[in-house]
């Protein structure tokens, strides 16, 4: 077997691995000997089990989750906008729920101004909230870290999804990756015309957003006839 | 002159635009996130690509919506939780969809009438549908503290998100592009083909 990509074998002359999405991971992990059901059906199982289990066993969820992600290998530098991206999370969960989250006397408070009354049970409660959806979170990137869309074609198959469907989901899977890069490219190409995002304002930002879009989809739709006779010419 | 006639029937092109248009959607899902800050999520630029692949793609659209939906929401919640939240996306294509083929409207919005059955069956009615389904899972799923903060906050939010976005990201869309796309092979002019 080739030893490219291999988990635990970096070095000099070694495939960097795997491109995961949107970050990095080994070609061959440890649970690749398992069956892509089985991979998609760990993944699964915490994304569901972190809503359905008390607090204190989400942390133990979370904890088990980041360890198998930890040991598929994942590079984890190259997740660094899933981190920016929980912590942004966590804060809107402590405000949300520390704000509007219903009072009772016997609550303790620990801020209060005007109509705001912030206690210590809403924000343990917004907290347990951010636990469940990072294991959710990471139950689902587990999923993207150890399976290819190939794998996923088969796992889908595995519990008879129809074939259109499952070839749907497969290379909508397959497509994010192209389509991010095509978006990237889009970006990049006018940043180099002088584009500063930091400079723009919120609204500017937004306007931006959406022109970007229109040049994303005349791009994505002349590719999409070349692949639809692809998979025609390929049976 | 004979009027060329196309056979229109569905095939290998639906399931692939049904690909594209479900990664587009869940890419400016998962590109929201990046780009626009957190406390602005309400903001979701994609609820304006439902009523687009809709009226472009017909069922093919309605399914792209749905998947693209659930999958840029697993960035964030459970399969369960995204694939019940999306129920909502299903009106949004499907109304848009029902409307632009019953009243025979130009998806290039040429009219006013057109822009105005896209403003009304488009934009204001699937946005209060959206609202019906969207926050009501989210209560039931235990997001949304209490039903002071679903009725007084949430659902007006979602509703004014909707109704705002929905236009300033389908409109230009769909005058830009509609001409390219109605004349390929992926445009379903009814429903499956």
């Amino acid at each position: 077997m080739s030893e490219l990509g291999h988990h635990g074998r970096g070095g000099e002359g070694v495939a960097p691995g795997r491109r995961a999405f949107m970050w990095y991971a080994p070609s061959w992990t440890r649970f690749s000997s398992l069956s892509p059901l089985t991979r998609v059906a760990i993944g699964i199982f915490f994304n569901v089990a972190s809503y359905l289990v008390p607090f204190s066993l989400g942390i133990v969820l979370l904890t088990s989750v980041l360890i198998l992600m930890h040991l598929s290998g994942v590079k984890w530098k190259t997740m660094w906008f899933v981190w920016v991206g929980n912590a942004m999370l966590l804060a809107s969960f402590l405000v949300s729920w520390g704000v509007l989250g219903s009072y009772e006397q016997n609550m303790h408070v620990i801020f209060e101004w005007w109509l705001i009354r912030i206690t210590l049970e809403n924000l343990l409660f917004g907290l347990m909230f951010w636990v469940r959806m990072m294991s959710a979170l990471f139950g689902t990137l587990f999923i993207l870290t150890v399976c290819t869309d190939a794998d996923l074609l088969v796992s889908l198959r595995l519990i008879h999804i129809p074939h259109f469907l499952s070839m749907i989901v497969a290379f909508t899977f397959r497509g994010m990756q192209l389509f991010f890069d095509d978006m990237f490219a889009i970006v990049e190409a006018q940043k180099s015309r002088g584009l500063d995002l930091n400079k723009l304002s919120l609204l500017q930002k937004f306007k931006w957003f959406v022109a970007l879009i229109v040049p994303l989809f005349v791009l994505e739709f002349r590719k999409m006839e070349e692949t639809a006779n692809a998979a025609v010419s390929r049976g | 002159m004979s009027e060329l006639r196309i056979e229109r029937k569905p095939g290998t092109i639906h399931v692939v635009v049904t690909a594209v248009m479900s990664g587009l959607i869940a890419v400016i899902g998962y590109m929201t996130h990046m780009f626009l800050p957190h406390f602005v999520i309400s903001i979701w630029p994609t609820t304006g690509l439902f009523a687009v692949a809709g009226i472009w793609f017909g069922a093919w659209g309605i399914l792209a919506a749905y998947i693209g939906n659930t999958v840029s929401c697993l960035s964030a919640f459970p399969v369960t939780l995204a694939a019940a939240q999306s129920v909502s996306t299903i009106f949004q294509a499907l109304i848009p969809a029902w409307a632009f083929r019953r009243f025979k409207a130009n998806p290039g919005l040429k009219t006013s009438r057109d822009g105005h059955i896209f403003m009304i069956w488009a934009n204001i009615i699937p946005g209060f549908v959206s609202t019906l389904i969207g926050p009501t899972i989210w209560y039931f799923f235990g997001l949304v503290p209490n039903l002071d903060s679903l009725f007084f906050i949430l659902m007006p939010g979602w509703f004014f998100s909707n109704v705002v976005i929905t236009p300033l990201v389908g409109m230009p869309l769909l005058k830009a592009t509609s001409d390219a796309v109605m004349k390929s092979r992926a445009y379903v002019k009814r429903w499956l083909a």
